[in-house]
């Protein structure tokens, strides 16, 4: 597969488009060759990562696929990019439905009736949580699908935690700057998030220290435990019952793909059980979330359009 | 299938400017081109050179915002992205001094027809900063610049590069598998390096290892705006540097610190000062740019 981009069995449209209240901005590659009427919809992730995505990734899957003679749209949510907006913060439990929706009102729009979406992290909860308002969906990729909802600062008041001394830890809560925080945010969100993160480590602090005392220093496992988002779980049963084909793409020995195994054999084992339609697992031999190297986002880009071929040569 | 216009255009909600938004192309090569045009007809204009690699990325959104602000104010603003890079087409391992002095010196020309704006001004985010301030070299012209935490010294900024990789490796060790000290040997194995997912091809470290901006901005006068990302309330010393070299050849230069870290290397992370950041330079070359005028 060719790692450089070069754009030629195509055109890239520029378009702005409607997403409630703001302009939100996409570029729709349309194939010069044969097209096969497909839309696929690469939709990003959260840290305000614009639609050309990490290193070009959208772009390079565009240039992949125009060839093949899907037609692919990748876009800027509200606040990121070109569109207007703006993002007080990405919560996995409020993904950007509106803006996929309106985003599939474009491909309708070009005449397109067959819609994939193709996303990672944040953008799978978005495609997951859309995906019944887009009854044109045929089949989604979720890379480094997140399936429960890890509360802002669950993980940072674990490691806090376990890093910093009883007594550096009381000095830190005692700071002007951390009681600031959490006496006067700057709105009620961050009052939420500064007490939150307070208390879990003062607990997981707790909790660890008891450990030493009673459990004479062996290790527990203190990691938030893997449930499935109920949100996660309910949109993926609705896919799977609509029998859009599914692909499901991991990174190796990260966090996201530890949690999806454990539900993969508990909560969504029924879900598997009843699918009728494919419903994909691959782990690549690498972490995948936040597309951090070049061997992984290759990697990506070869494992989607080998799957969508398969699936829509079939 | 229904046909799409080639151009996608908006308005600003407060009616103050159009967005424009479409493909060029230079030699060939279809680049990515924004223009901001005011309502009133604009004599300014500023073209805006995006940084390279992450950065590109991390400072897309305030070169988004920059750009509104001086519309808003009357300033005609055309924003790109270099070939084979962002939106634009093309092999970004071509990419070099060359190509994206070349596109920046296209998009420069653009303005001028699409807005019939007479004078131009440059800004640049760190890359960003050197290749605006070589396309004003070949350009000839006395083009004022704002720069946003300019890369003074390459060599030391791929070191900096390098070291990030290296700190990633020795924190996690599932990303321990590239060569930790043969990253040479990787650049010359496969013509490029891999920077947290981000490829840094061998033609553009070739070029810019030797490449200092105070050398380059000392060679003739011109006006400056350095503003510099910051913790602290002192300035650096290659900013300081850079200050001296362009009051050396005779031109002026601002500098202001704005106090943040901004950790260019963490795409996640957004600047809280952004505002700031964005009114100041908006400021600068609007006040400058009136300067220009009354002269």
């Amino acid at each position: 597969m060719p790692e450089q981009v070069l754009i030629s069995a195509a055109t890239e449209v520029p378009v702005f488009f409607k997403g409630g209240r703001e302009d939100l901005f996409g570029v729709l590659t349309v194939p010069t060759g044969g097209t096969r009427g497909i839309g696929v919809m690469a939709v990003a992730g959260g840290g305000y990562i614009a639609a050309p995505n990490r290193n070009r990734l959208s772009v390079r899957l565009a240039a992949m696929l125009a060839p093949l003679g899907y037609h692919v749209f990748r876009f800027d949510y509200h606040g990121v990019g070109e569109s207007t907006g703006y993002i007080r913060r990405y919560a996995l439990d409020k993904p950007f439905v509106q803006d996929l929706e309106a985003a599939a009102s474009v491909m309708r729009g070009s005449g397109l009736r067959r819609l994939v979406c193709v996303g990672g992290c944040f953008g799978t909860r978005t495609i997951l949580a859309g995906a019944e308002r887009i009854p044109e969906l045929e089949a989604v990729v979720l890379m480094a699908a997140p399936v429960r909802n890890p509360r802002l600062g669950d993980n940072l008041s674990l490691r806090v935690a376990r890093k910093t001394s009883f007594w550096r830890l009381a000095r830190l809560a005692l700071r002007r700057e951390t009681l600031q925080a959490l006496l006067s945010p700057a709105d009620a969100e961050s009052k939420v998030r500064a007490r939150h993160l307070y208390k879990g480590t003062i607990a997981f602090k707790t909790r660890l220290m008891l450990d030493r005392v009673v459990r004479r220093g062996r290790a527990v496992d203190r990691t938030p435990k893997a449930v499935a988002d109920p949100g996660f779980a309910h949109s993926l049963a609705h896919v799977v019952d609509r029998k859009v084909s599914v692909l499901m793409l991991y990174g190796h020995n990260e966090e996201f793909q530890e949690d999806f195994l454990r539900v993969r054999n508990g909560e969504l084992r029924p879900v598997f059980e009843r699918a009728r339609a494919p419903l994909d697992v691959e782990i690549l031999d690498r972490p995948l979330h936040g597309f951090t190297t070049i061997a992984v986002q290759d990697a990506a880009i070869k494992h989607t359009v080998a799957w969508l071929e398969r699936i829509f040569r079939a | 299938m229904i046909e799409l216009p080639s151009v996608a255009t908006r308005v600003d909600a407060e009616g103050k400017f159009r967005e424009e938004i479409t493909f060029f192309e230079v030699n060939g090569t279809r680049i990515f081109s924004v223009l901001y045009r005011p309502v009133a007809p604009a004599t300014i204009g500023l073209v805006v050179c995006p940084p390279i690699l992450m950065e590109h990325i991390k400072n897309y959104r305030y070169e988004v915002l920059l750009a509104r602000a001086l519309a808003a104010r009357g300033i005609a603003v055309h924003r790109f992205h270099y070939r084979g890079t962002g939106h634009s087409d093309g092999e970004e391992s071509a990419g070099s001094d060359e190509t994206m002095v070349e596109d920046t010196l296209a998009a420069v020309r653009r303005l001028r027809e699409q807005m019939g704006v007479s004078q131009i001004a440059l800004h640049g985010t760190r890359w960003g900063a050197r290749v605006a301030a070589l396309a004003a070299a070949e350009s000839a012209l006395e083009l004022p610049m704002s720069f946003w935490e300019p890369i003074v010294d390459g060599a030391r900024y791929f070191r900096e590069l390098v070291r990030a990789r290296l700190i990633r490796q020795v924190k996690d060790p599932r990303f321990a598998d590239a060569a930790t000290d043969g990253w040479m040997e990787e650049m010359a194995r496969d013509g490029r390096l891999d920077i947290l997912g981000y490829p840094l091809y061998r033609k553009v470290y070739e070029s810019g290892r030797g490449s200092r901006l105070d050398q380059l901005l000392g060679a003739r006068p011109c006006d400056v705006l350095l503003v510099q990302l910051t913790p602290s309330s002192t300035v650096r010393p290659d900013v300081a540097r850079l200050k001296q070299a362009v009051e050396s050849a005779g031109g002026s230069c601002e500098v202001r610190i704005i106090k943040e870290e901004p950790g260019w290397m963490f795409v996640g992370h957004r600047l809280k000062s952004a505002d700031k950041l964005i009114s100041v330079t908006a400021e600068w070359i609007v006040n400058r740019a009136g300067r220009d005028a009354r002269a």
